[in-house]
């Protein structure tokens, strides 16, 4: 699986967990729309930790970052250098 | 004495005008410059001297329009009611033909927001730019206002399904502000967050107590709001105000590093259970501050009893959770039984509190007024609906509710609301919600029940979505054949969390992460 569907396979995981079943596009919004809350989010940091080994210490962190699958692979891109090829 | 609460801005901004008082951006607004200002807006507001005083609405949020809509409205001598732009359009409609305000003052998100039936029921007078205020007049001072008179009104979720207005009276602001003073020793070169929406209390202290010690003020940009670390460091903030769950957030994201926010005096935690341990890595991370936990109440004007983390730090037994503390200056507090009657130490029962900051009553509800604020022996109490005991060394510890109001996110919820638009939405009153799951003392969701066949999760939430803010709409909605009830005939909230913890696969990260909140 690429990056991209092992991201939406998680963020989906996350939605039904809260009985959202809508669907999920790349651009729809996420954390301002409402559908993610702030627990969401370190869940999804705790992905990116382990699968991108991102670590996201003294850091600056912006939620809006966080709002769309495109941000975040953006957020993926950005500071992974070998992006899209998650560690074993 | 003036009791305006714009009156000490408007007296920095005559000894020391080119001082700080707000940055909100790159906007920086000096003391001079916010009294402009504010007299604008104020003349804008009193065009008809002969109008009554009333409600200015303020639909507006973390924008230099915001805070001059406030203080410009304290200055007329009107009392403000902040509307949160993001509500809902059905939500802020209704909010507005609640209040019929003389006037409303927007920012760029309030112009948005209002639209369809908001905008049916906005007032006449609506501000939506500085440009369309009159001069400014440098002989005009803040009018002259009584302790008893109002000084803002901010909603709070009600259990009959509509939200209730709580009017607070300008005497409340000055006694909170004198206390926090007294307490904390304030001074111009503090500088102050805002991390609070205008909408939630808490701002009131950022906002006045600020003000009055002639300090800056820092709202924190909503995109900041769940990890401020750099907001803090930057702005070399002095005094942080915001719910504990920054702290949890921060620490779990490796943030809260030992020393990283040196500039820190003063950490004030409010709006929900402090657990110690999110509390004691704060300490580290701001070993020059002080941390207090206060617990407060719409009520009371925002802040009530005051903990302050010492070593060992007074915890509430079983809960992990730090002590609520004292009252703060100038508040009694007793422990009530249902008659209110006082009851002993190291008895639980219904925190009360009496004092200048007791609010006057809810908005045209002289019955619930009458029931919350009781006259004892000549003396306003405010019931609060918190369980508390007090402990051997006159600490105060919360222990729960003893009605159907909770908190979910920080965000204060009556389970009857909820109720009451299931039981619209779904066509019958067998309907019922709880708030779950509950960890640490905070819940961070609702889930709702109903006996409604033919409505779906999805419909349920959709329309949920339409009327009350997000934190309101259920995040889970399940239908059952009845509603569990009680021996007495009433909702078995009970019965409805234990399904509900059966049926989850053992959600270990709630656990690990109490809620974050965002305001």
């Amino acid at each position: 699986m690429n990056t991209r569907n092992e991201l939406r396979a998680h963020i989906q995981r996350l939605l039904a967990d809260k009985g959202d079943r809508e669907p999920l596009g790349d651009a729809d919004s996420l954390v301002l729309s409402g559908r993610l809350d702030s627990i969401d989010i370190l869940q999804i940091v705790v992905f990116l930790e382990s699968n991108y080994s991102i670590d996201f210490a003294d850091r600056e962190f912006d939620q809006e970052d966080f709002d769309s699958i495109a941000r975040i692979l953006a957020l993926i891109e950005l500071r992974v250098p070998a992006a899209g090829t998650p560690q074993a | 004495m003036n009791f305006n609460f714009s009156e000490p801005m408007f007296r920095h901004a005559q000894s020391d005008g080119a001082r700080l008082a707000l940055s909100v951006g790159d906007r920086d607004v000096s003391y001079s410059e916010l009294a402009v200002l504010a007299q604008r807006t104020a003349a804008w507001l009193n065009r008809d001297p002969a109008r009554p005083r009333g409600f200015v609405a303020i639909l507006a949020s973390r924008s230099v329009e915001a805070y001059v809509g406030v203080l410009g409205t304290g200055w007329a001598g009107d009392a403000y009611v902040p509307i949160n732009p993001k509500l809902p359009e059905d939500r802020i409609a209704t909010l507005l033909e609640i209040i019929h305000p003389v006037a409303l003052v927007t920012d760029e998100g309030g112009r948005k927001a209002l639209t369809g039936r908001a905008f049916e029921a906005a007032p006449a007078m609506v501000l939506n730019s500085f440009d369309d205020l009159p001069a400014h007049d440098p002989q005009d001072r803040p009018r002259r206002m009584q302790a008893e008179d109002p000084a803002y009104m901010i909603f709070t979720s009600g259990s009959t399904g509509v939200p209730k207005g709580v009017v607070v009276p300008l005497r409340a602001i000055h006694a909170l502000v004198t206390g926090m003073q007294e307490v904390y020793g304030f001074g111009p070169h503090d500088r102050f967050s805002k991390a609070y929406n205008l909408s939630f209390d808490g701002s009131i202290h950022d906002m006045f107590t600020c003000w009055n010690a002639g300090a800056s003020l820092h709202p924190v940009p909503a995109r900041q709001l769940m990890a401020p670390a750099k907001f803090i460091q930057e702005k070399q903030l002095t005094m942080w105000t915001s719910v504990p769950s920054t702290a949890v957030f921060l620490e779990r994201m490796k943030m809260l590093q030992p020393g990283a926010f040196p500039s820190l005096r003063y950490t004030i935690f409010s709006g929900e259970p402090l657990p110690l341990r999110s509390a004691l890595a704060w300490q580290r991370a701001a070993p020059n501050s002080v941390v207090d936990n206060i617990c407060g109440h719409t009520e009371c004007c925002c802040f009530s009893t005051l903990e302050r983390l010492s070593d060992p730090p007074r915890v509430t037994p079983k809960l992990g959770l730090v002590a609520i503390g004292k009252p703060l200056p100038g508040f009694e507090a007793a422990v009530f039984d249902e008659d209110c009657k006082p009851l002993p130490p190291g008895q639980e029962g219904e925190l009360a509190l009496a004092g200048p900051q007791v609010a006057l009553g809810y908005f045209q509800d002289a019955e619930r007024t009458a029931v919350r604020f009781p006259s004892i022996d000549g003396k306003v109490w405010y019931r609060t609906g918190d369980l508390v005991v007090v402990d051997e060394s006159g600490s105060l510890h919360h222990l729960g509710r003893i009605d159907n109001q909770v908190k979910v996110l920080g965000h204060r919820i009556e389970l009857g609301e909820v109720e009451s638009h299931l039981a619209a939405i779904c066509g019958t009153d067998a309907v019922a919600a709880v708030a779950w799951p509950v960890e640490h003392g905070s819940a961070r969701g609702i889930a709702a029940f109903h006996c409604a066949e033919g409505l779906s999760a999805q419909e349920i939430r959709d329309k949920m979505a339409l009327r009350v803010p997000r934190y309101m709409v259920p995040q889970q909605v399940r239908c059952l054949e009845r509603i569990p009830l009680t021996e007495q005939g009433k909702i078995d909230r009970a019965a409805l969390i234990a399904m509900l913890d059966l049926a989850s696969d053992g959600d270990v990260r709630l656990a690990e992460f109490p809620p974050v909140a965002v305001p």
